[in-house]
């Protein structure tokens, strides 16, 4: 008699969309190797084992706690983990090294507000809770970011929270 | 500016990451074709966003899937369609209408506001984008005797005489909206609106306001659609008074404890003429 063992709706999700975390993960460690994105994926996932709430939408748990995680990673090396570790860079690094680059020298606020909407496509409600911020420090950061990969943050461009008048 | 909004940057980049209503989107697309500077600037964004999905593609081992965005939502067109502008601009068109007839009380509320800013309000009105002029017609049929029914059976509930919170405008609105169309919350000067529900009125349904007085006096405001304009009249004899007018496709009545004239200053309505 066979006993046939159903996985549970949340584990199907994040297995479907492992690739979209790892993506994410990779692009908020970089320019680490994509051995410690991995890493920081698999770690997330084995957390998730416990289904919270069913209302909870898995997969932005889990880009939560890559976040999370990362942070943590971040604190315990201290400022010297965004310098590239040596001989690890990426293929896809070399292929756009100029975005990439930049994204790598970003404050890592900015950094995972850019990435989870700009690259993630989450909303930005969807991406506070999975940032665990307000939506108005998100949107911040993101204007910040942008302007910085735009390299306007200094420029004498456009004024954050500047208003306009419409019709 | 006449009927003017304001655009913030971070309401453009919610625009860029498709996050504003269609409604909303919608204004600042049309917006933005007078702004050729902003459009450049919203293209950006989405080109650093394509650019980064270039530079971080999904890795090769993994399938890759649109679960994920398919629940994202999508960035509206900057260019809007010549049928979104159509409608866009018909929707405008009512708007304007009902802003008219907002107006006449917002406008008479604001400026009650001002004349009496020694004295502390509990709320704060709405600005006034215009002041319409109300043609006297008769007053609608028995609204105020309905209205003075349900501030009977709802203002005086000390448990439940709201279904929505008004600290919670957000959600109140949408609920009478969806049931009643009404598009807007009323202000009252000097009163702090307390909540609001849906009741039937004429095989439709009305929106119910109540609001409180810094007298601690409960007042209800009452809308439901109609067609006509009148301008405000007192109805009642009683010590519960009730004031009717329509404007904007609606129906009002005020109600509550206070006479007539003392409902006219608190600065929901104009002076009568």
């Amino acid at each position: 008699m066979s006993e046939e063992r159903k996985t549970p709706p949340y584990v199907d999700a994040l297995r479907e969309n492992v690739g979209e975390l790892r993506r994410f993960a990779r692009a908020l460690v970089s320019p680490a190797s994509g051995r410690t994105a991995d890493a920081l994926v698999q770690t997330a996932i084995a957390r998730l084992s416990i289904p919270a709430r069913a209302t909870d939408d898995p997969l932005e748990r889990a880009f939560g706690e890559i976040v999370r995680l990362n942070r943590r990673r971040v604190r315990e090396r201290g400022r010297g983990l965004d310098a590239p570790e040596s001989g690890t860079m990426g293929e896809d690094d070399r292929r756009d090294a100029s975005i990439s680059g930049r994204i790598a020298g970003m404050p890592l606020d900015e950094r995972e507000a850019l990435l989870i909407v700009g690259l993630v496509g989450l909303g930005y409600e969807a991406a506070a809770r999975a940032l665990d911020l307000p939506s108005s420090s998100v949107v911040s950061r993101l204007m910040r970011a942008r302007a910085r990969l735009d390299g306007a943050t200094t420029g004498s461009g456009s004024r954050p929270g500047h208003l306009r008048v419409v019709k | 500016m006449k009927g003017a909004a304001r655009v913030s940057e971070a309401e453009l980049h919610a625009f860029a990451d498709g996050q504003l209503s269609e409604e909303r989107a919608l204004t600042i697309a049309v917006w933005l074709a007078d702004n050729p500077f902003e459009t450049a600037r919203i293209e950006k964004w989405r080109a650093q966003n394509e650019a980064l999905r270039r530079a971080f593609p999904p890795p090769e081992r993994d399938r890759p899937t649109l679960a994920v965005r398919a629940s994202a939502p999508e960035s509206p067109p900057i260019q809007p369609t010549a049928s979104a502008l159509g409608a866009y601009r018909a929707r405008q068109k009512r708007r304007r209408a009902w802003s008219l007839g907002a107006a006449f009380v917002l406008g008479a509320a604001t400026a009650a506001a001002i004349t009496a800013a020694s004295l502390r309000t509990l709320t704060t009105p709405e600005p006034p984008q215009r002041v319409a002029v109300v043609e006297i017609a008769p007053a609608p049929d028995n609204l105020a005797a309905r209205a003075t029914d349900a501030w009977r059976t709802y203002a005086q509930d000390s448990a439940h005489p709201i279904e929505i919170d008004g600290r919670d405008p957000k959600n109140l609105l949408g609920r009478l909206h969806d049931r009643t169309g009404l598009d807007r919350l009323p202000a009252i000067a000097h009163a702090r609106l307390l909540g609001g529900r849906v009741l039937p009125a004429r095989g439709h349904n009305a929106a119910f306001l109540l609001y409180q007085t810094e007298k601690g006096e409960k007042l209800a405001l009452m809308a439901e659609q109609n067609g006509g304009v009148t301008s405000p009249a007192p109805v009642g004899a009683s010590d519960i008074r009730a004031l009717t007018w329509s404007e904007g496709g609606f129906d009002f009545a005020l109600v509550g404890p206070a006479a007539a004239e003392q409902l006219r200053t608190t600065g929901a309505l104009p002076p009568s003429r």
